[in-house]
């Protein structure tokens, strides 16, 4: 089973690959974005380096939101998933390597282009590395909500997908935006790290879990 | 080899078809005839285990299909499981299905398809009787047990269907077995079943 897992991982990367629009089109999105807030908000510096921790999580995200909830659609759509359940494949191997390689693509890019808030947004350069370490943490739990709107609307339209990602996601928003907040204010944001990792600890079975049910759902 | 005993299968209230009895041994070519939307498709992904949410029984080699973790079974769907924005080498040499990737094989079979394929270009540049030969090749290659085929002769032209005959004469003279749909009269079988003869209306 870990050899189809292997081969399941592998595919997936190649058409990730070739489907270039799934991995651009967020981070055209998160860079558009975040070089209009200067712009329609303030100039100053200060201001922008106060909003900074928020205006970047916010951004970052709506732009996973693009590409995360057709993580199970086109394998439903093509075929793919009842070639999956004819060989037996571990729905669970299945769900973990989609969300993988769905957050290497969609997010991870992201979460190195935020780095550009230094710049864009007079983030000061010493809480660049509190921001990158709260997306590593808060950005797989984003993608865990978003496998389980993928499978729950399935074959639907996508509206349920925001709609269900984005209110789970509000604990992990604000955990992300205090966690670099805390740090510019001189506090250590250790306990909003820890937080967070509880959260993606406690929900990756559940989650998991969860897919696998909403997928089986579609095959009764 | 595959025993299915008073399967019936419902969608919401309404059964698609009830109480069907059949019997596949070795060797044995088996046709699933039925009018539009009678159930044929179900049926096979009832006997692959894909849709396991049926009534009744089946049975493949002698152990319940729901329990069989690797059974050798190939299964072809009217969705052929490949992705257009790929090239056609990928989609082959990443088809689950294929788990011994050989390019000559496939391209033999192509050959005798007829079909003239770059293995390098993208296979949504492709039309759907050259997907559905790309699609058969692969079934060709790949050694089984049973093989589950929806609707292998749609879209194929009088060389194909020939060679597609050729190909199900070949699987059968090697000790496998092949359960196909179809609503028209193609497809030599040894035994065909009809899925309206198991509807209660």
């Amino acid at each position: 089973m870990t050899r189809l897992a292997k081969r399941i991982f592998y595919k997936e990367l190649v058409s990730y690959k070739k489907r270039s629009s799934t991995y651009l089109s967020p981070i055209v999105f998160f860079l558009i974005t975040i070089a209009l807030y200067p712009l329609a908000l303030s100039n100053d510096p200060a201001d922008l380096a106060f909003l900074a921790p928020g205006i970047t999580w916010i951004c970052v995200l709506l732009s996973t939101l693009l590409s995360i909830q057709n993580i199970f659609n086109e394998d439903f759509e093509d075929g793919s998933l009842d070639i999956f359940f004819s060989l037996r494949v571990s729905t669970l191997s299945l769900v973990i390597v989609k969300i993988l390689v769905n957050w290497i693509f969609s997010s991870l890019p992201i979460i190195i282009l935020s780095s550009t808030v230094v710049f864009l947004l007079f983030l000061p350069s010493e809480s660049l590395v509190i921001l990158l370490t709260s997306l590593l943490i808060g950005t797989p739990v984003i993608s865990l909500f978003g496998a389980l709107a993928g499978a729950l609307s399935l074959g639907k339209s996508s509206i349920l997908g925001p709609a269900i990602v984005l209110p789970l996601s509000l604990p992990i928003l604000i955990l992300g935006t205090s966690a670099v907040s805390s740090f510019l204010n001189g506090e250590n944001p250790s306990f909003y790290f820890l937080m967070m990792l509880a959260i993606f600890i406690f929900l990756l079975p559940l989650i998991c879990y969860a897919c696998i049910g909403a997928l089986r759902l579609h095959y009764e | 080899m595959l025993k299915v005993d008073n399967l019936s299968y419902a969608y919401t209230d309404k059964y698609l078809f009830e109480n069907l009895n059949l019997y596949l041994d070795i060797k044995t070519i088996i046709k699933v005839s039925g009018s539009n939307g009678s159930g044929k498709t179900t049926f096979l992904k009832n006997i692959s285990g894909i849709l396991q949410d049926y009534e009744g029984e089946i049975l493949y080699l002698n152990e319940n299909i729901k329990d069989i973790s690797s059974p050798n079974i190939f299964y072809a769907g009217h969705k052929n499981g490949f992705k257009d924005n790929l090239t056609v080498g990928e989609n082959l040499k990443n088809d689950l299905r294929n788990p011994e990737f050989d390019l000559d094989k496939i391209k033999n079979y192509l050959n005798d398809f007829g079909c003239e394929i770059s293995f390098s270009t993208p296979l949504g540049n492709y039309s759907e009787g050259q997907k559905k030969k790309i699609l058969l090749s692969l079934f060709a290659s790949v050694n089984a047990d049973l093989y589950v085929l929806d609707e292998p002769f749609s879209n194929l032209d009088d060389e194909g269907i020939d060679c597609l005959n050729e190909i199900f004469r070949q699987k059968v003279s090697e000790g496998s077995s092949i359960v196909f749909t179809s609503h028209e009269n193609q497809g030599k079988s040894s035994q065909e079943i009809n899925i309206d003869d198991f509807k209660n209306d």
